[in-house]
């Protein structure tokens, strides 16, 4: 995204001027577009961040670095080169404290890459991964919200790309009006493989007033609002919700010696996910060793690339076990559901003792 | 299995029956016991301290579990476990109880300890002399689970516990060693190897048992730098450390995790096998 180098542009130095910025951006306001220096309305996305112990400071910034702004626990970017000024396009709401939401104006190419380089040279941070029960939150009867379509993958990441069973669908619901059998197809992929995205519309009487669609790696795209705090109430209530879900899992974690157990939809081919995690390639990044095999069912102690934690993981056909040392953190169960489900193991669900759990 | 020596298949196999997965409900669960593990208790008259294996609690009763390999009677230190004053049960949010607990040996294979109810957790749940139990429900169940198949169940987050037989040692290990080849990664001392294995274990097992079991580590982990990863890993005198020969590649990660398995999967193992071996210092 190319921001014209303004000097007399309005920095977001408070909150207000940031909600304000966003509410040029919802507005769509050539006018209001200017006085931040925009000038196209670019698309609000945000990600959720489950955050180590990490201060913004020790964390660096996506881009350039942070600077607080006049508002308890908010970041924006300073970013000036000389060719341009990308400062006031990532901000960061640090309320949460575990949970980080960080919100980006930038082109979506470049902001994913941007977070995914941030994330991954960070020992401490991580994706919120946020499971089919989170992406379907607001479907309850009287919501507000309405779901407006879905995404669906399965990678079958443990066969060779010319043997894989490849599965992508992103359907939107008014499709179904045109051709009514999508309906059971999308039902059946549904249940049959992971959701990776699920589009939302939040309405009042007769007017849609936000537009969302999450992803399972806790990324949200804005693809309409009318109220910046609505907008930023619907994020937080997510980050808030997955705030809840990591505490209750860091309690079973640590009040037992229990394991979490992963039931996939799919069969997996055992032998190969041996052979991926041991290499500790693929989208799993799991370093693992098998050290113990009996029909069906291996054992594997090993370590999560993603944060070099220790792991232990058996493995069935069409479940895992997965045990976490009381230090390690309880996020890597809903990243390696999230993560396996989408690769290889299609819908899956998380429980302990018997209970769901990040539901 | 030779004597003094635990598995860490005793462990997984007892402390499983007190949770519940899809495929599998413990006996302790199927009565919502809860349980803690090593923690201090003092007995009725005078008050001296007891630190059983696993004290459990429900609606129905409370006992007291002890876990051995020993192949000795545990008789006499059961008997010790009967004075266990059931009103520190509170302190562990465990369920009320005023009377006795009831006593329970689990092992791996059947030793006569007296007149106390046995649990064999190997492959299949075995219930011996289950009519020594009070508690009505916790005997009509246990029975009930005779037979049961246990050797599928989940890992319990406990990679080491004292007394290890070496070959266990060195299953504890392994996801310990991988850690050492973590970017930027300053090495691992040998009591924080320990410490880390023994997980929710490390401030309660006696100081002799962890000394004894970090002599047991250094030994396997000096046999795993000697003979399996050579140049890979070294300890500079304080720290196990890797080396600069590692690089995040598929093939050496593959390569490690080929050498970590043999040297874990073999049977069990004492320096003296190795004639080259020079112990590390």
């Amino acid at each position: 995204m190319s921001m014209v180098k303004m000097s007399n542009m309005k920095k977001v130095v408070t909150l207000p001027d940031l909600k304000e910025k966003f509410q040029a951006i919802f507005e769509d306001n050539e006018e209001s577009l200017k006085i931040f220096g925009m000038t196209y309305t670019p698309q609000i996305k945000a990600y959720l961040i489950e955050n180590n112990n990490c201060t913004p400071d020790d964390a660096k910034c996506p881009l350039g670095f942070w600077k607080r702004i006049e508002s308890t626990d908010w970041y924006t970017n300073y970013h000036v080169t000389q060719d341009q000024n990308l400062s006031d396009t990532f901000f960061l709401d640090t309320s949460r404290q575990r949970i980080w939401i960080l919100y980006s104006l930038l082109d979506v190419n470049q902001s994913d890459f941007l977070v995914k380089n941030w994330i991954n040279n960070k020992l401490g941070l991580d994706r919120c991964w946020l499971t089919r029960n989170h992406l379907l939150h607001w479907d309850y009867p009287d919501s507000s919200w309405k779901q407006r379509g879905v995404g669906i993958k399965f990678s079958d990441g443990l066969y060779p790309e010319d043997e894989a069973a490849n599965f992508s669908l992103k359907a939107w619901y008014g499709a179904s009006r045109k051709i009514p059998q999508l309906v059971s197809v999308i039902d059946q992929a549904k249940e049959n493989f992971a959701i990776h995205s699920v589009r939302w519309q939040k309405s009042n009487e007769s007017s849609v007033t936000l537009s969302e669609e999450w992803y399972s790696q806790g990324k949200v795209t804005i693809n309409r609002g009318t109220d910046t705090d609505e907008a930023l109430l619907s994020i937080g209530e997510m980050a808030t919700l997955y705030l809840q879900s990591i505490k209750d899992a860091d309690k079973l974690k640590v009040s037992s010696l229990g394991a979490f157990e992963l039931n996939f939809s799919q069969e997996i081919d055992i032998n190969s996910f041996s052979t991926v995690v041991s290499k500790g390639i693929g989208d799993m990044r799991l370093w693992l060793v098998e050290t113990e095999t009996d029909g069906d069912f291996k054992r594997f102690k090993g370590v999560d690339l993603h944060t070099w934690d220790r792991i232990a993981i058996d493995v069935g056909p069409d479940y895992a076990y997965l045990t976490i040392p009381q230090k390690a953190c309880v996020n890597a169960v809903p990243r390696i559901a999230a993560i396996q489900g989408e690769d290889n193991a299609g819908k899956i669900s998380i429980l302990h003792d018997g209970v769901e759990v990040f539901a | 299995m030779p004597e003094n020596e635990a598995s860490i298949d005793l462990w997984r196999n007892t402390i499983q029956l007190f949770h519940k997965s899809s495929r599998f409900t413990g006996p302790f669960k199927a009565l919502n016991f809860k349980y803690v593990v090593e923690s201090p208790m003092l007995t009725r008259a005078n008050g001296v301290d007891k630190r059983p294996d696993v004290i459990a609690s429900s609606e129905s009763g409370w006992f007291v579990l002890d876990l051995t390999t020993q192949l000795n009677s545990k008789g006499p230190k059961m008997e010790e476990y009967r004075a266990v004053d059931p009103s520190y049960l509170g302190q562990y949010d465990l369920h009320a109880q005023t009377s006795e607990p009831d006593l329970i040996i689990s092992r791996l294979q059947p030793v006569n300890d007296g007149d106390y109810c046995q649990i064999i957790v190997k492959d299949t749940l075995q219930v011996l002399k289950s009519q020594f139990l009070n508690n009505i429900a916790l005997k009509s169940k246990l029975e009930e689970c005779n037979g049961l198949a246990i050797n599928k169940l989940p890992d319990i987050s406990i990679d080491l516990v004292p007394e290890l037989k070496s070959q266990d040692i060195r299953l504890g290990l392994t996801n310990i060693v991988l850690q050492l080849f973590a970017p930027g990664c300053k090495g691992k001392t040998l009591m924080e190897i320990v410490d880390e294995g023994l997980g929710v274990l490390h401030d309660k097992v006696s100081v002799l048992e962890k000394h004894r079991l970090r002599d047991k580590v250094k030994d396997q982990l000096s046999l795993l730098i000697e003979e399996y990863l050579s140049g890979y890993i070294v300890f500079d005198g304080q720290v196990y450390k890797a080396t600069e020969k590692f690089s995040d590649h598929p093939r050496i990660k593959e390569f490690i995790g080929i050498k970590l398995k043999e040297w874990s999967s073999q049977g069990q193992t004492t320096l003296s096998e190795y004639p080259h071996f020079h112990h590390h210092e």
